[in-house]
């Protein structure tokens, strides 16, 4: 049996936010990754998913053991929107980091929905900074007047709004509408190893480093010695000992056929919404017969995602948008609106990425035919509306009745459109309509309710909360009646972030777990002083 | 009502007509989907000559009408050959074909041949892709719907993606370092 006294499951942000503080201090962390390697600078995967549009099956686990079973109204593919590789999600995000607001903590007190958040902001502002510093962001709230009290300067400038954004930008001014810059962790200039942003405008996968992609850290994490990632891994259960505390993970090599067993003092699940509470689930046994955690059969439930519209507009004139790969323009003025309550807040943000007219190309078109397919994409512009949504009885995760290569059941997913949602799309249809008028679009689309996405945003399933009765852990993610099990990531949250883009919170949150862990669990083996100094 | 001896019989030859003429015809469906859609033999992948590459380039031009970046198409055209099953024979074979060809009507390389002629040459080469030329093409001329899937397509979309754009009036394509000086401005031109 191998052993540390750390064993974190996944090898996101949220699992390296936290083994990044605890390696500091001189703990020993071992990371288990389902998913291979993935090269950090993401250089390679650049050029393969860019230049040579080719989906390298080496960072693709097979389907007998990343897979899912979905039920319910959502029709993306859910389970493409999630990366099983070291790293996890956040070496493909869009990084955008906007913070909650002070009310989005407390929708349940001040409108009547939701639940209202086990922490405030005021608790976790400086763990956002702290966020903010370890991943790299840039940004101001001098044009933002919508922005929520800080305490600690960006780390880095912001991107300027593209000539395009700006001239929108002049144009909602006059409606009373404003578009600021946008914070992204993206490096405005060199920062912490990282270059500054040279723009190759491929920021799935930046070349470079300057989207933050947790490898960036990981890297550093091993060359410390402290710290090992076991990739192609897969975590079965999580054992219990008969004092009741976590003892051990039961582990598998991908392709192996026998199981390990791998003990730590502390264990932390942080991968994913969707797998954690198929973990927990899948722990079940004679003294947790509901899974870990399930004491009141929370695991799993309080699934909630953003529902994501895009809509679209052709101006007269060209705008040429896409000269620069981060997105630049965001409004954060419809996030606590009048009507909240009715429907959710609402975060828009003026996208490039769907300005290509790729359905308009024939594969057998000359360049000149191209060319004119392509046309409209110079005088095109995308707004994306990020709505906020709240759980629903129709929302959650449980197990499928199909089963992984090792006899395991994937997670289940069952996920609904609610009538809160469809009056928060017609809210959003209506800002978006205020931001054609103001703009001057000319032909305009805006997808129908049903058409949402998740962005990707997967949030709840083992909700924070004050106790056993109504929720899985506590502010801190550990598990209420097992001292020594905690869970990180979006897992944790109490419903969405407010329309707020997920990863900073999460980030902050698990900045804030690994401090509870130094000065709480770990206090008898964690030194003193940092061993870095 | 009984059945009658004679009735049963010849409901039951019907009955196994029509069963087999569904199950060949969704045999038929089937080889010609296969057909319609053919997938690259799994040969070992390897660098391709110079000669091979121009070749693939000048295609490339001929096809599209235009000229391009011929190092961005040629490091497309390797990453594949040498990291890919199956393309660098396919690559070589249609240089082959290619240069065959252009040698039947000009006694010159593909690469030198007028581009009057090199056009005529890729027009040949590529099935029409309606759903009747392709039709038609797998019955006729397999062999060019293989190029059209492994060839054409991925270089229409290369260039849609990146040449395309500075066609259109932008100053480059995404993929480059293009900086942070210029995207706030307006364009050049």
């Amino acid at each position: 049996m191998s052993e540390s006294s750390v064993a974190i499951v996944g090898s996101g942000i949220a699992a390296v936010a936290i083994a990044d503080k605890l390696t500091r201090r001189g703990i020993d962390v071992v990371l288990f990754e389902k998913g291979p390697l993935f090269p950090y600078p993401h250089a390679p995967q650049f050029a393969e998913s860019f230049l040579y549009n080719y989906a390298n099956p080496a960072y693709q686990l097979p389907a007998d053991l990343k897979h899912l079973t979905v039920s319910g109204d959502y029709r993306p593919d859910l389970d493409a929107e999630r990366a099983m590789v070291v790293g996890g999600s956040a070496t493909h995000w869009t990084a955008i980091t906007p913070r909650m607001r002070p009310k989005d903590f407390r929708t349940r007190t001040l409108f009547g929905y939701g639940t209202d958040w086990a922490i405030d902001y005021e608790t976790l502002e400086p763990y956002y900074g702290q966020a903010e510093r370890l991943i790299g962001v840039s940004g101001t709230d001098d044009d933002n007047p919508f922005a929520p009290f800080r305490s600690t300067a960006y780390p880095l400038p912001p991107f300027a709004l593209s000539h395009d954004d700006r001239i929108l930008a002049e144009r909602l001014e006059s409606h009373g509408i404003v578009l600021h810059t946008t914070p992204q962790a993206r490096t405005r200039e060199a920062y912490d190893g990282r270059p500054g942003c040279q723009n190759f405008g491929a920021c799935a996968t930046c070349p470079i480093g300057v989207r933050y992609s947790p490898n960036h850290h990981l890297q550093r994490l091993v060359a410390t010695g402290r710290c090992q990632v076991r990739h192609n891994t897969s975590v079965r259960r999580i054992n219990i000992s008969p004092s009741g505390l976590a003892r051990s993970l039961v582990i598998r090599g991908n392709d192996s056929s026998t199981d390990e067993e791998h003990a730590a003092k502390l264990i932390i699940v942080a991968a994913g919404a969707l797998e954690v509470p198929r973990l927990l689930l899948l722990s079940s046994s004679s003294r947790h017969p509901d899974g870990l955690g399930n004491e009141s059969g929370h695991v799993g439930r309080h699934l909630v995602f953003h529902h994501l519209h895009v809509g679209s507009m052709i101006y007269k004139d060209p705008l040429f948008a896409r000269r620069v790969g981060p997105l630049t323009g965001q409004s954060d003025q419809f996030r606590d609106p009048e009507g909240r309550a009715r429907h959710g807040g609402l975060k828009v943000e003026f996208s490039s990425h769907y300005v290509w007219h790729d359905a308009a190309i024939r594969n057998d078109m000359t360049a000149k035919q191209i060319a004119t397919a392509l046309e409209p994409m110079r005088r095109k512009r995308t707004l994306v509306t990020h709505a906020e949504s709240v759980p629903d009885a129709s929302r959650y995760v449980d197990l499928s009745a199909e089963r992984d290569r090792f006899g395991d059941p994937f997670a289940h997913v069952h996920y609904s459109i609610t009538d809160f949602d469809y009056r928060s799309h017609a809210f959003a249809r209506d800002v978006f309509e205020r931001f054609v008028s103001a703009t001057k679009a000319e032909a305009v689309t805006f997808e129908d309710a049903p058409m949402y996405s998740s962005g990707a945003h997967h949030m709840g399933t083992c909700r924070m909360g004050a106790g056993i009765g109504d929720s899985v852990v506590n502010s801190f993610g550990k598990l209420h009646a097992i001292d020594n099990l905690f869970v990180a990531g979006s897992s944790l949250f109490c419903g969405c972030p407010g329309a707020s883009n997920p990863t900073l919170t999460l980030t902050a949150l698990a900045l804030r777990t690994a401090d509870y862990l130094l000065d709480v669990t770990l206090r008898d083996i964690a030194p003193a002083v940092p061993a870095d100094g | 009502m009984p059945l009658s001896r004679r009735r049963f019989v010849t409901l039951l030859g019907f009955g196994i007509g029509a069963l087999g003429l569904a199950v060949s015809g969704r045999s038929a469906r089937r080889a010609f989907g296969s057909l319609r859609h053919p997938t690259l033999s799994q040969t070992s992948p390897g660098a391709i000559s110079p000669d091979v590459s121009a070749t693939l380039v000048a295609m490339v031009e001929a096809m599209l009408q235009t000229t391009v970046e011929r190092t961005h198409y040629a490091s497309f055209f390797a990453f594949y050959a040498e990291q890919v099953p199956g393309y660098r024979s396919l690559y070589e074979r249609l240089a082959g074909a290619w240069n065959a060809e252009a040698n039947a009507r000009a006694r010159l390389p593909f690469t030198e041949c007028p581009v009057a002629l090199q056009r005529a040459i890729a027009d040949a080469a590529f099935p029409d892709e309606t759903a009747i030329g392709t039709a038609w093409a797998a019955l006729t001329r397999p062999e060019t719907l293989l190029s059209a899937r492994y060839f054409r397509h991925p270089v229409v979309r290369l260039f849609a993606r990146t040449d395309a754009l500075t066609l259109i009036g932008y100053e480059d394509w995404p993929g480059q370092p293009r900086l942070l000086d210029r995207y706030t401005k307006p364009l050049a031109s």
